[in-house]
């Protein structure tokens, strides 16, 4: 056998072994999600859910497939979960830490997401993460989150006109706004009254 | 038609008889381009990242280079020993003769210079961030004009506020952002500066930050926050020289991107002499 068929018989067996364990890898990643949806409800604050064991190196499988938007999804949706909105912020000692980092997750997915009720989801749930930090004594900070959290159902809204629930977390922010003692201007939800959304309309001059 | 065309590139040969005395010899150069391949392959490697970085501590401590704002922490929860790295960055935005603005910050914040102010008016604030011995007794630091009434805790984000306002209103809404601290914020103050970084991100505004002798988790909450790109690489003066830091990268020869160079250099260099194609002159036919 001449060198060049030892060559080429070389090239093709390693070429052959790397897409075996490509192929190994996708398998592995079709499995990852379900098994890690699975694991995070026992389990959510592992750190390893939906991130199997590859066996290539820089990740081929996984861009091979584009599941990075669904991974970052699931990770999103996992510090939400971790940050514990309703929970009072005095039962957990780095609660505000974790909100807050859930805070970034959030917005950098609906800032990056691709799909655009996936995005309004993320920006439903952060006006969620606002109105959770709007539970403060401070009518300033008071008033600031939540300011926040109906722009964030806003923005839901624009990306998802059947976002649901964020049509009803607007309606509750902007009925609290209206209780809420303001000095600040401009906007909709600027002061009482002037909403124009959902709750505070007219009938039959909503969306 | 391949192979015509395949002779006419390689050029005239020798015609022998056999190869099989030179198999010893292609095993060998074949074993030596594969060496010299790897090693050239790491070696460009290497000079591209080392190019990378410097091109990174390059741009300097403000993100953009020129103008914006600093944003100076100067609570009580900022140790004396971290005065160096504060010194460093303020020499170092003297010394790069740029325009720039800046706010102090506690529990409270202030507008000291407006943007657009010469760097140089940073000077006279070196004197209170300078190196000096603790004496004896309860106050073993000089006092500085926010000890008393400017030191009630840490908001981070008010500074971030009172910066983003000053800028917006100088008519620079996207202006650079430079924050040094020890990043020891108040714990309700935490989500405020998430938000504040959120809306920096989402408007485009560019920010960096100085991480002045953090404490691990302080740091990790906030790379979390902020990105591990916003931080700056450490800042420090790497000769006795005035605003000579590392960072700036300005005025000094990059030894280590010349001696990768040197490198590839001599691997080509061998892989020509080791694995080069023979000369042969060509056939006047």
């Amino acid at each position: 056998m001449s060198w060049r068929w030892l060559t080429a018989a070389i090239a093709a067996l390693t070429a052959g072994v790397l897409l075996l364990l490509l192929a190994v890898d996708v398998g592995r990643w079709n499995t990852a999600f379900a098994r890690g949806d699975v694991r995070f409800k026992f389990a959510p604050t592992r750190l390893d859910l939906w991130h199997p064991d590859e066996v290539l190196p820089l990740h081929p499988a996984r861009r091979l497939l584009g599941v990075d938007d669904d991974l970052k999804y699931r990770d999103t949706l996992r510090r939400f979960y971790l940050a514990r909105p309703h929970a009072n912020k005095w039962t957990q000692t780095n609660i505000d830490a974790l909100r807050s980092e859930a805070t970034v997750s959030l917005a950098e997915y609906i800032r990056e997401g691709k799909d655009p009720r996936r995005r309004s989801q993320a920006a439903n749930l952060l006006g969620v993460m606002g109105l959770g930090l709007a539970a403060t004594d401070d009518p300033g900070q008071r008033l600031r989150f939540l300011l926040f959290a109906s722009r964030s159902f806003r923005g839901a809204l624009t990306m998802d006109q059947t976002n649901e629930d964020a049509k009803f977390n607007l309606e509750l922010t902007l009925r609290l706004l209206r209780q809420s003692p303001t000095n600040t201007g401009g906007g909709a939800a600027r002061g009482p009254g002037r909403g124009g959304g959902a709750a505070l309309s007219k009938p039959g001059s909503g969306y | 038609m391949a192979t015509p065309l395949l002779k006419r590139i390689r050029g005239a040969t020798i015609p022998i008889a056999t190869t099989a005395e030179l198999a010893p010899a292609v095993r060998r150069t074949l074993f030596l381009r594969v060496v010299l391949a790897a090693i050239l392959i790491g070696l460009v490697v290497a000079a591209t990242e080392t190019g990378r970085s410097r091109a990174a501590a390059g741009r300097g401590l403000v993100p953009g280079g020129v103008g914006g704002i600093l944003v100076l922490d100067v609570s009580r929860s900022i140790k004396p020993d971290a005065n160096r790295t504060i010194t460093n960055v303020l020499q170092q935005l003297i010394d790069s003769h740029t325009r720039i603005g800046l706010v102090a910050f506690s529990d409270i914040a202030y507008e000291l210079l407006p943007p657009g102010s010469p760097s140089a008016e940073l000077r006279p604030l070196l004197r209170y961030f300078a190196a000096v011995r603790p004496k004896p007794g309860p106050d073993p630091y000089p006092p500085n004009p926010w000890t008393n009434s400017f030191s009630g805790g840490t908001q981070i984000s008010s500074g971030l506020a009172v910066a983003h306002g000053t800028l917006t209103r100088a008519g620079q809404p996207k202006g650079p952002i430079l924050l040094v601290s020890d990043l020891d914020t108040a714990p309700d103050d935490v989500p405020r500066v998430a938000l504040t970084f959120n809306q920096f991100k989402a408007q485009g505004v560019p920010f960096r930050i100085v991480a002045v002798s953090p404490r691990q988790d302080n740091l990790a909450l906030f790379q979390n926050l902020a990105g591990k790109n916003a931080f700056t690489a450490p800042v420090e003066r790497t000769s006795g020289g005035t605003g000579d830091t590392e960072g700036s990268g300005r005025g000094h020869i990059p030894w280590s991107l010349v001696a990768i160079a040197l490198l590839v250099l001599g691997a080509l260099a061998a892989n020509e002499l080791w694995c080069g194609r023979l000369p042969v002159p060509r056939t006047q036919s």
